[in-house]
Parts: structure tokens; sequence; C-alpha cells
């Protein structure tokens, strides 16, 4: 018996029905939303690590909200994987299944999914999925940093039915809950996903009771019709050709810290794109292994937050897009790779390489180079705490803080401060006394970090740091993760620099409640007496104990266009808000300020003189006597395309030359050192910061980190 | 000599203002705001009803027993930026805090707003950061002295925001509330800075934890008290120049009235003013009729707002949303879309959407004549034939249905292949449809079914629509009040004195409690209630009213531990013993599964009650209403053509003096009454009640 999954041909609705229906479908999602979150007790509901969702009976996804993105495309592999496995799905089934292999980012995301039949045939799924505060393995939380295999992680769930047909599978729930640490909370959310189901299946049924569920489906088959008729029409203006972003996944080893690449070669033919992660890196034993759910989740986030920035978002969004990867690689881990941190590792990095290709092709349009932004999220910083509180009780918690990361620069504007995440587009922390009131650790600052976005002509946005110190109690213990640690996964575009990189530190023994009860300001760690250690981006058990002081910077924006070009009244607005120094103002972006106030010679002066020392450095292309026509198209800030396949400095208009072997090849190559780049800009051994810079006018075109000893890809190679 | 009660409820466009006499009988005047000068609009429209009364406007303002009013003043500077320089200062370490805005971007957006990443930036922080000043001083989460404050440095910070432009000061230290000795020491410095000074303290202003809306809440308040202070002293100025004696009281966003000089302390907490008088006339009005539960809908030009009144009162929020800022001062719960009578409609990729752009007053909808030329929903309902071009607005505007007919064909029904009448009744069901959605999300959003309630229909376009909307909620009545264009008006005279003390005081109980008593300490809470009622008694008493008048509402924030979000509990007990206590506790637990679901609570992990909440009210005087006393209705109703269903059909036209208590009037029919046209769906009737509103009901 196959399953009953209407084929019929779409189903004719006037456009008001339409409307009239594609709206009501959003108040059904949101309700089956605000019904999960009520029952819910969870505090990671509540943070937004949730979604719910409607799809197509084909298992697309209809309806979507702006809830946490990443494992946004896991619902629609989940019904896949139901449809492809069961022949005798019935009315009153909900399915479940949280295995990272098969549907889900780790085992954490629990994912329930219920099919809505009416006449004997499914018309649409349901689903919804939230992060589980523990489902078991050997770490409180089931981030289990350490683990080696995924048999020390949470339990896995199969593809399987929790509900058949209004029945309770007592047996599975049970062995699910006894598995968690926390029972009562995961039985809770269980709750939650069924009574979310349960309205909302109840008001899809009023829906098709009133408009048919003809027209219904036909609704739904039309706003994803639409919306990918919108999107290849989109990719029709945008030039064929292969795009080639990178980014790394840096990973502490015994004496050193390992890179795994992950590359990402974007292939866009007419209205068409595939993304290709094939050279990425084998997967391997190592904290933050991702699997095929959080891969395709990482493109499915990028396709709605790029190309859907006008177009309604659903599965339409991904019907042109292709993800190419061999299993076994760190971004396609399988069985038995520890896959905890797959929510938080190479799918982020993954993020990082689609997005930046994704940019160099929209930038090829006037039209959409305001779309194009660099890599938009760099890394989750996981700051689990626990211990002993102040009430002596013991405690668990994530600090949300680190999700307050500097946002990426566009075209037209600079990155947001302190909270410019594009995976999390609503989401936010807690108020400093929230935490202070139930957490033993007082907060000595929160605040924006300077000069953290990278410095362009619009600035990168920049990030958060906070330092914290134990009080009322012992000791805590720190379970911390992240990457970005040693090199910025978050570049620029067209010349903006990287922003800064991720970093924990500690310092141990530093008497700070001694210094503040004396009435001494602290405003850094430097001021602080005490034994300084910044800690491994994979530190399972970092104890902070009374007296010392633990601090966590995040991972921030990268700029856009040379940051010499940048208007110089703002950047002293940003002096004068404290958002860059003096210093990076002189140095990077070549301002001079006196009293405040740009000083327009000083600065001139100033911004020829770092031209000239560019020009000293800069490894000069090859460079031929072209002629070239008026100009046919742009690349971002940096280019101008002529007929002929020629390229000229869209900044002094100097032809450079033809582009058919890598534009790279024309521009003027220069290193970057720790001058040239933000204060807090690590760069790894085996990579380095580079500028590609106009030969004759040494604008910067493009600064990216790549191998050290040279990059293998392209940015891009037209084929049209 | 009569005694007169007025309420004005001063928009942005239009004043209106009800004038009740002590015979009970209720006039309703509208007349257009004059923006510079918000007292000419409420004495153009006294002038109205002088002129009604055959008296001069002196001698009516002489009769003035109580003047209330609704302004948008702070509302405006706020939105529009025009407010005094503050200069803010916070604990060393936490002077990004309102710029960082906790990392939320999305507050106060819609969803389509969200998704679009390009365009999703925060809005400017409320204060510059220049204009920030940071000193040395730390207090903890029990309220001891980490680090004392350093007062050179507080002198420095000073000087410093001075230099820097800062007109008045504000102050909001961490854990202040908990121990506010440091902000009362900068307070004293800087009247020894800067003699004379406006200083706002948070932990008098604001006692609240939450460091970063108690901070953003009091640097708005310092920056709109001089504002307010001398919008209100040229208004009260104004109004005593033409005759009024009586002191002039002022609408609140939590829905109560305040004196103009305790209201010049909480400028901030005006910004709702006038919305939220349509949600107290509806609980007044639906108290009167037996409805205790209400869902309230005020159809305006630009926007929809939906207010509850749960078992007869109406539902608060903690904060208060204006623009996209959400301050921490209670508010009377109101939410909002797009949707009005000037939401423009337009066809993409042969979709049909209606809103949430809207044409505004100018250049207003097609039909208005001035200028526009895209299709509103005012277009829509006009060539169906539900407006009546000649008596829109009370005659005072012509409406032009050959150019909203243009404007439809144009942009709606040629484009998708529809008639102009089909186009125009596809947007009157897509507005319609959408508005039906977010009345049920509210209601939904607090654990109710919408079927439960009964619908209050207002504002200028709320009684043409509601029809509609309320039947497709499947709501048992729709009440259109015979107040429904001046509303809030009406609300705001109905509005008590009211007076909110707040304290923040977290205390928990630990996991597995049963006796939640022996860890919240009933002495304490008694202690802690009764310090906040008797200051809230002390303003009240200072405000005129008399001592025996006052009313005493107690209320705690409370949550089970781990929790973000907070749920507001009444607390019966004047003087509360360990079962009462427990009984609180046992409510919260009532109240989160009627709100979140059966099962939902929590309780084996602990509680936490964060804030203390007095609201003190005292009423103000009032005559007994009568609004209706109907006259026999007298004439037959007239005919006229209107599209419904897909085609066109004939409905009865009633007009006010058709209506008597107890006409039924069966439906297809329209009423129209000066300002606002009631429709009566095809499938429904309605009755006339003794007080004038029209209920309509599903056949």
């Amino acid at each position: 018996m196959t399953n009953p999954t209407s084929t019929d041909t779409p189903h004719a609705v006037d456009p008001v029905t339409f409307e009239v229906i594609r709206h009501k479908l959003w108040s059904i999602n949101s309700e089956g939303a605000t019904t999960v979150e009520h029952v819910s007790g969870s505090p990671v509901v509540h943070a937004t690590d949730y979604n719910f969702g409607i799809y197509t009976a084909a298992g697309e996804m209809a309806i979507i909200g702006t809830y946490l993105l990443t494992p946004i495309y896991t619902g629609a592999m989940a019904i896949e994987v139901f449809l492809d496995r069961y022949d005798d799905i019935e009315p009153g089934d909900v399915f479940i299944i949280n295995d990272p292999y098969l549907a889900a980012m780790h085992q954490n995301d629990v994912q329930f999914c219920k099919p809505v039949f009416r006449d004997g045939e499914i018309v649409a799924w349901l689903g919804c999925m939230a992060h589980q505060v523990d489902l078991g393995g050997m770490d409180p939380g089931s981030w289990c940093t350490t683990a080696t295999d995924v048999f020390q992680e949470g339990i896995r769930i199969p593809p399987g039915r929790i509900v058949r047909r209004d029945v309770l599978n007592q047996e599975l729930w049970d062995t699910i809950v006894l598995n968690s640490r926390m029972h009562d909370t995961v039985a809770n959310d269980f709750r939650a996903f069924l009574a979310g189901l349960r309205v909302a299946e109840q008001r899809f049924h009023e829906l098709c009771d009133r408009y048919g569920a003809a027209q219904v489906k036909a609704t739904m088959e039309r706003t994803l019709d639409n919306s990918e008729a919108e999107l290849r029409a989109m990719l029709q203006e945008l030039p064929d050709g292969v795009y080639e972003h990178t980014s790394y996944l840096d990973r502490p080893a015994a004496d050193s810290v390992e890179l795994l690449q992950v590359p990402c070669r974007m292939t866009k033919t007419g209205d068409r794109i595939v993304f290709d992660f094939s050279e990425s890196s084998p997967q391997s034993p190592a904290y933050g292994m991702t699997t095929r759910g959080g891969l395709l989740g990482a493109v499915a986030t990028l396709m709605l937050c790029t190309f859907g920035s006008d177009i309604p978002w659903n599965h339409g969004l991904m019907r042109p897009v292709e993800v190419v990867a061999p299993d076994g690689l760190c971004v396609t881990a399988v069985e038995p790779m520890p896959v905890s941190g797959g929510a938080a590792g190479a799918n982020w990095t993954a993020t990082c390489s689609a997005g930046g290709a994704i940019a160099k092709m929209l930038s090829f349009s006037e039209k959409y180079e305001n779309h194009a932004f660099g890599p938009s999220d760099g890394s989750w910083q996981l700051n689990q705490f626990g211990g002993i509180d102040q009430h002596g009780e013991p405690f668990a918690s994530m600090y949300m803080d680190s999700l307050l990361w500097g946002g990426p620069a566009f075209s037209f504007r600079d990155g947001v401060d302190t909270g410019g995440s594009m995976v999390i587009l609503g989401g936010g922390a807690g108020d400093v006394e929230q935490q202070e009131m139930r957490h033993p650790l007082l907060y000595l600052w929160r605040r924006q970090v300077p000069d953290s976005g990278g410095a362009g002509t619009f600035r990168g946005g920049n990030g958060i740091q906070f330092a914290l110190t134990p009080i009322d109690t012992a000791e805590v213990t720190g379970v911390l993760g992240t990457h970005g640690v040693t090199l910025p996964n978050r570049t620029g575009l067209f010349g903006g620099l990287p922003g800064s990189c991720a970093r924990f530190e500690r310092v141990t023994g530093s008497g700070v409640l001694d210094h503040l009860g004396e009435g001494r300001p602290v405003g850094a760690l430097t001021e602080l007496a005490g034994e300084h250690q910044v800690l491994p981006g994979v530190s399972p058990a970092a104890r902070i104990a009374h007296g010392d002081v633990f601090e966590c910077t995040v991972q921030n924006g990268g700029g856009y266009g040379d940051p010499l070009l940048r208007d110089p009244a703002r950047v002293a607005a940003d002096v004068e808000a404290g958002a860059v120094s003096l210093d990076a103002a002189a140095r990077l972006y070549g301002v001079a300020l006196s009293d405040g106030a740009v000083d327009p010679d000083g600065t001139d002066t100033l911004r020829a003189s770092i031209r000239e020392a560019r020009r000293a450095r800069m490894t000069a292309p090859e460079r031929s006597t072209v002629a070239a026509g008026e100009p046919t198209g742009i690349w971002g800030a940096s280019l101008l395309t002529h007929e002929g396949g020629i390229a000229s400095c869209r900044h002094c208009s100097t032809v450079l030359g033809p582009i058919g072997d890598g534009w790279e090849a024309i521009a003027g190559r220069v290193v970057l050192g720790p001058d040239d780049l933000g204060s807090r800009v690590e760069v790894h051994a085996d990579l380095a910061t580079v500028a590609y810079v106009c030969p004759e006018c040494v604008t910067a075109l493009w600064v990216d980190t790549e191998p050290a000893e040279g990059k293998a890809w392209k940015d891009f190679v037209l084929t049209a | 000599m009569p005694t007169y009660y007025v309420a004005s409820d001063i928009g942005g466009t239009f004043t209106d203002t009800v004038v009740i006499d002590d015979a009970g009988g209720v006039g309703r005047y509208k007349s257009s705001t004059v923006p510079d000068n918000p007292a000419q609009g409420v004495l153009d429209t006294l002038v109205l009803a002088a002129d009604e009364r055959g008296v001069a406007l002196a001698d009516l303002l002489a009769d003035v027993e109580v003047f209330a009013h609704g302004t948008t003043v702070a509302t405006n500077a706020m939105l529009e930026g025009r407010h005094r320089k503050v200069g803010l200062i916070q604990t060393r370490g936490f002077g990004d805090t309102l710029s960082v805005m906790r990392g939320f971007k999305s507050i106060g957006l819609d969803e389509e707003e969200v998704k679009r990443f390009r365009t999703l930036v925060k809005q400017p922080a409320a204060v510059p950061r220049r204009l920030i000043a940071e000193v040395t001083e730390r207090i903890d989460y029990a309220g001891r002295v980490v680090s004392p404050l350093d007062e050179a440095d507080v002198r420095r910070a000073v000087s410093d925001l001075r230099a820097a432009g800062a007109e008045v000061f504000a102050v909001s230290l961490l854990w202040s509330f908990a121990n506010d000795a440091h902000e009362r020491r900068v307070a004293e410095i800087i009247a020894e800075e800067v003699p004379g000074a406006s200083v706002t303290l948070s932990s008098e202003f604001l006692p609240r934890i939450g460091e970063y809306e108690r901070t953003l809440t009091t640097a708005v308040n310092a920056s709109l008290r001089p504002v307010l202070r001398t919008s209100l002293d040229s208004f009260e100025s104004t109004l005593t120049k033409a005759g009024l004696r009586a002191d002039p009281l002022l609408m609140q966003s939590n829905g109560g009235l305040a004196t103009f000089a305790e209201v010049e302390k909480r400028a901030a907490a005006t910004v709702m003013s006038g919305p939220v008088g349509g949600v107290v006339a509806s609980q007044f009005l639906g108290a009167r009729s037996g409805h205790r539960n209400v869902v309230t809908t005020d159809m305006g030009g630009t926007s929809f707002d939906v207010g509850l009144v749960l078992d007869g009162r109406p539902v608060m929020s903690n904060t208060t949303l204006i623009g996209r800022d959400e301050l921490a001062l209670p508010s009377v719960a109101v939410r909002a879309i797009g949707a009005g009578a000037g939401s423009i409609a337009s066809v993409r990729n042969g979709v049909l959407q209606v809103g949430p752009e809207s044409a505004g007053a100018r250049p207003g909808p097609a039909c208005y004549g001035r200028g526009g030329t895209l299709p509103t929903v005012a277009d829509a309902d006009l060539v169906l034939g539900y407006l009546n071009p000649d008596n829109f607005l009370g005659g005072r505007l012509t409406l032009d249905v050959e150019k909203a007919r243009a404007a439809i064909d144009e942009h709606v029904a040629k484009p998708t292949g529809l008639t102009v009448e089909q186009a125009a009744e596809g947007i009157k069901t897509i507005v319609d449809a959408r508005m039906a959605d977010l009345v049920r999300q509210v209601t939904v959003e607090q654990g109710y079914d919408p079927t439960d309630f009964t619908v209050f229909a207002y504002g200028g376009a709320g009684p043409l629509h509601a029809f509609s909307y309320g039947a497709e909620l499947g709501c048992p009545q729709i009440v259109v009040p015979i107040t429904a264009s001046v509303h809030s008006a009406f609300g705001i005279g109905c509005s008590d004195l009211t007076m909110v003390e707040e304290l923040s005081k977290p205390m928990q109980t630990p996991p597995g409690t049963t006796d939640h008593a022996s860890a919240l300490p009933p002495a304490e809470l008694n202690a802690t209630f009764d310090e906040l009622a008797a200051r809230a008694r002390r303003d009240l008493v200072a405000a005129g009213a008399a001592e025996d008048s006052i009313s005493i509402a107690r209320s705690v924030e409370i949550r089970f531990r781990a929790q973000i979000h907070v749920l507001t509990v009444p607390v019966e007990a004047e003087t509360l013993t360990a079962a009462d206590v427990n009984a609180v506790v046992e409510r919260f637990v009532e109240v989160y599964e009627g709100r979140f679901g059966k099962g939902a609570a929590f309780l084996e992990g602990g509680v936490e009650i964060t804030t203390f909440r007095v609201v003190a009210t005292s009423p103000v005087p009032r005559a007994e209403f009568d609004t209706g006393a109907q006259a026999a209705g007298s004439g037959e109703p007239g005919l006229r053509r209107v599209f419904s269903g897909g085609e066109w059909r004939e409905a009865k036209v009633y007009r006010a003096e058709h209506l008597h208590d107890g006409l039924r009037i069966e439906g297809l029919a329209i009423v129209e009454l000066r300002d606002t046209t009631v429709v009566i769906g095809p499938d429904q009737d309605a009755e006339v009640d003794g007080f004038g509103d029209i209920i309509i009901q599903n056949r």
C-alpha cells in the first residue's frame, strides 16, 4: 500500500480567496507555535530555539516563521523519511524523529510531524521541533564536547510513531523521557508539541471545511510556485558561473589547532543553483561535526535571508537548489561520528562559505548588490555554567549573551552592533540583573567592543564582551565550545576587513572583588593581577573559582568596501560613540581627528601614506594593455565589467585586464599583518589574510583569509 | 445651574469630545486637531457643544466640574525625537546597555519586516553614547555594596555630560531598586554641581528589576518631562482663559487619570493616552449591558487596534510598546496591525494584498479627491455602496465614487481580471479576514477562544466592517456602541484617578517547596505592600481624592523559576496570612494553566516573585449616563443598492431619527449616524437597545 498523497493538478483559486487562505495559514501556524510556546515551560523554547511549520502533502515547507533558522530544513527531511519508510500512514498518527544522521542537526532537536487527512488522503503535514534541554549522554545538557562517538551522546530516536491512530505510544514516550536528566521538562515539551499540532490540525480542518481542501491545497501550491517563479526570475538576471568561498573550523588538538576546511563551490546555471561542498575536510571525532540536516539548514537559511528578502518564505526558495556533498565529510557526518555539537559547528562554517559565494554572485547585479552580505554568523559560543548557586541549589545555565555578535556590513549600511544575527532574526539575551538574580556570577561588564566589527566603507557590526566573577559560591564550571578563535570566519566584502575572532579568557587569582571593594575601577582584564590565560575554543570543564574572572568576546561582522573610502564624518561619529578607537580611525580608516572633528588635510595625508605603504608591499600582477569599451556591468564596489571579459577598477576606472583566469590574476596582492587588521583578529599560522588591490589606485578590492601558500580557488569564473 | 463632565481625546487628525450633563445626556463632538495648539481643537468642539445648548462657551466652561483628556503630546515627542537632551549616568561597565538593547532588533516590527534581513536594523538608541557616562560603583543582587560610589567620578561625569550638551539628567545604576543609596547620592551631587537641574532616578521613578527597560524608561521619562510640562502649561492656560475652572486631568497608558502635577513626573506613562480610552469605554459599557468578556476593535484610518476586557477588567500589559521601544510601564494592552480605511490594495504576481501601506490622511483614499490615486479600503467601501458619498464625516467631505472606481479598476480589477465590484468586495474580504485573524491571535495568546467574547466595534471604520470580521470569528454578538465615533473620549470620561506604585523585590521558593509561605514570608510581603499602598494613597490625596474614596488593588508579578516571562496575579487579602500566600501561588498556577494549558505548570521547580504592584484608584465625579433615552423612531428607512456576496442587493438605510429602543433591523441594512456608518450583514439581525447601542447577531 502506498501513502495516499494527492497528486491531482492544482485547483484554481481566485486571487481573493487565495489571499484570505494564505493569511489564515499564517494565522494557523502562529497559533500552533503560540500553543507550543505556552505549554512548554522550557527556557530554550522561550529563547525561540523551536519552530512550527505547515508542509505540503509531499513534505515541502509551505509556511515558516522566524524562529532559530539553522534547523529550518529538517522538518522537510523528516517528512520525506516518514513518507519513504512508512506505507501505512493513517489519520491520527504523529511521527517523531531526532536521528541527526537522518533529519536533525543534533540529538537535542526533536521533531514531531502530523499528517492531515481529508477524504482519506494526506493534504498537508504539520511539524514542530524544539531543542530539548537534555536527552542524556555523557554531559548534562547533551552538548558532549569530549565525545568520540555518537554512542556517548544523547539518545537517538529513529523515525517512528509517537502516536498511532490517536493512541499514545507510551512505551516509546517513556523510553525517551527516561533517558533524559530532565524527565519533566522533556515530557512537557512533548505535550506542548502534541497540543500545538492538535490546535493547528483543528484549525486546518476548519479552513478546509469552509473553503474546501482543494482550494487550501491549491493556495499552498501556488504560494510555493510563486516564490519559486520569483526566485528563478531573479536567478535569470544573474550571470551564470562558478562562485566559491571558503571558511574554516578550527579544532583544538593536543599541542596545536587543527583546521578543517569547508569550501563552497556554487554553480549557477540559468535559473538553478548547485552548492557543492565536496572538498570539505573528512569527518573526524572532534566536536562540531555536522550532518546533512545541518548542511541543508545552512543553505536553506541563506536562501531565505538573501533571496527571500522580498520573496515570501517557503519551499519554493529551495526548489531550484541542489546541495552536493558525499557522506562522511565534516558537513555530512555519518555514524559513528559524534554530532551533538552539530548544531553549532561545521554547519555554521558552511553558512559562512555559502554566504560568501552567494554574495559574490549577487554583486554582479546593480539591482541586487544591496542584497549581498558577507558571512553573517561566525560561531555560536557555548557558555554553559554549572555549580552551586547563591541559594545553595545546583544550577546549570547556558548564557545567551554570546548571541550578541555584530552583523555583516552591506553595500549601503553598517552591520548591526551587538545583535546582528541572521540565524535568529528575532532573538536576544536577558538582562544582567535577571542573570545575577539566578546565578552566582557577578558581571564586571557587558559592553560593545570598539573596532570588533571589520573596518570598511561600511563597517561590520561590533559585538559583545562580558566578564563574570563568582559571587556567593566557591567555584563554577564552564562548558565552553566555539570556533573562529584562531581565524576570522567573518570575512568582509569588496575590501572590507574581517571582524574580530572569538575568545574565551580567564584570569585566576585576580582578587577582583577586593579590588572593587576598595573602590578601584576595573575596565579591562589587563588591569587585574593573577594568571591570565586564553582558553582553548573547546574547554569542556573550565574551572572558575572565587576570585577568578572569565571573559567571553564574540566573533563579529566583516566590513564592506575599503575602509579608506569611508566617509570621514562617519568615522568621527563612530569615534564619538566609542564604536571605533582613535587608533583604528587613523590606522585602518586613515582619518585624522582634531578635538573629535575631522581634519580634512590630515586625513588626505594619512590616507595617501597608507596607500603608498600598500603599494610598496604589493605583489603586482602582470599588466597587459587591453582596450575596453563602455562598462557593461559591475562586481560589487570593486570592478566594472566590459565586453570580452575585461575588468576595470570601479574606483579609478583603470582597465585591469581579462578576468577569464580568475580576477585575482589581474589584482595586486598585499599580505596583511597585524597592523593592517583590527586589534582582535587572529590569523592561524597555516593561513594568511590577503588584500587583493587595484594595482593602479591600490584600493582594496577584496580581503580574504586563505591558505598561507596561496588559494586554489577562484572567487568566480563566469561561464556566460 | 447645569454641571458638565467633559472628556476629550486629542488624536492625530481629530479631536473628539463628549459632554455629559447632570441629567445624563451625552453630547458628542468632533473637530480637527490643531497640532501646534491641542487646546484649540478642544475649544472648537466645546463651541459646538455650547451652540447646541444655546449658551456661551465661557458659560459652559464655567459649569464644567471635571475635564479629562487624552493627548498624543508625549507620543509624538517620542516618535519624532522632539525631546530634551538627557545626560544618563550608569554603572561602570554597563554604559552600552541602551545601545545593546539586549541584542534585539525586531521589537515592534511585523513578521515581514523581521524577515527582510537586508533592512533589519535596530532603532537608534534612546540616548546617544556621548550623553552617557559611567561611574565607579556596584551593588549586587542582594543590595550589598560591592564597590563604593566614587564621588569624584560622579562630579567628573556630570561635568562631562554638561559639556556634551545634557539639559536634564537620568540616573540608572544596577540593582538600584534593591539599594538606592548610590542613586540618591548621585542626585545630591548633581544638585550641587548643577543647581536646579531636573533629575530622574530609576530607583524613584521605576524601581523594577531589568536594567534595560528600567534605564530606557527612566531616560525617556526624563527627556519627555519638560516637553509635556510646557505643553500642559499652555493647554491649561488656554482653557483657563476661556473660562475653565476645574483642574484638568490627563489619561495615562494604564487606563486611569492623573492630575497634571502628578503626570509631569511620569510623562512616559502617557504615551498611550488616547488609544486605551476605547478599551475603558468598552469595559464601562460592557459592564452596564452585562458583557464581561469583550474584545475591543478600533478600526481607524491606518491601523486596527485590538484590546481585551476579561471578566470585567481590561487586560493589562506590564509594558508599553511605543514605536519600536518597549517601556517598563503598565498599560492597557492594545495590539495593532496596519489595516484601516486608508490601507492600500495592490496586486503582485496575481496576488491581491491589502496594506500594511496606508494612504494616510494626505493624500488619503482616492475617493477623498485630495490627489490620492491608489485604491484603499475606504474606496472599496464606497464602491460597494456601504458608504454614503454625501454623508461622510457628517457631510463635511463629499466622496468621489468615480475616482474610487477608477483607482480600483486600474490597480486591482484589471491586473486580476475581476470586475470593479468584485475587486472592491475582494479588498474588503481580505482586510476583514486579516482583522479577524488578529483578533483571534490576541484572544488565543491569552488562552481564550474568541467565541467567548462580545465584539465592540468603534473608530471611523469599525462599525462598517465589524459585521464581517465579527461573524467570521464566530463571536455571538457585535456591539456598535452609541459612542462609537467618540469612543476613546467617552472612555477617558469613564476613568478613575489612578496611581500605580511598584517595587521589585525578587524572592524565590526552593525546588520542591509545598508550603510557599515558608519561603515567601507573609510579614515581608505585607510590609512591602503597605509601603507601596501608603505611597499611592498619599499621591492620590495630593491629587484631590478623598481618603475614603480610594480603593487599593494589590498584585505580584510571578513566574516559575527558570522562566523569563512573568504573569501578574492579583492579591486579594489586605493583610496576608501564610494561607493567603499559598493561595496566591495556587492562583498563579490556575492563571498559568488557564493561559498555557492544563498540566503546563511547573511547581516542583519553585516559584519566583519579582515585583510587587499597588494600583490605587479613586472615582472621578460623573453623572449617571443616559446615553440612549431614545424617543420613538419616526419615518420609514430608505433603500440603497449594496454589492454583497457577488451581486447588487437592496439594503435598508436607517438614520438616527429612525432608531428607538427595541427596534429590530433585518440585514442587509445600513445605519447612518453622524460620523458613523453601521452595517448589518445579510445573514444578521440587529437590535437597538435602550442606550442606543446597536447589537448585531448572526441569524
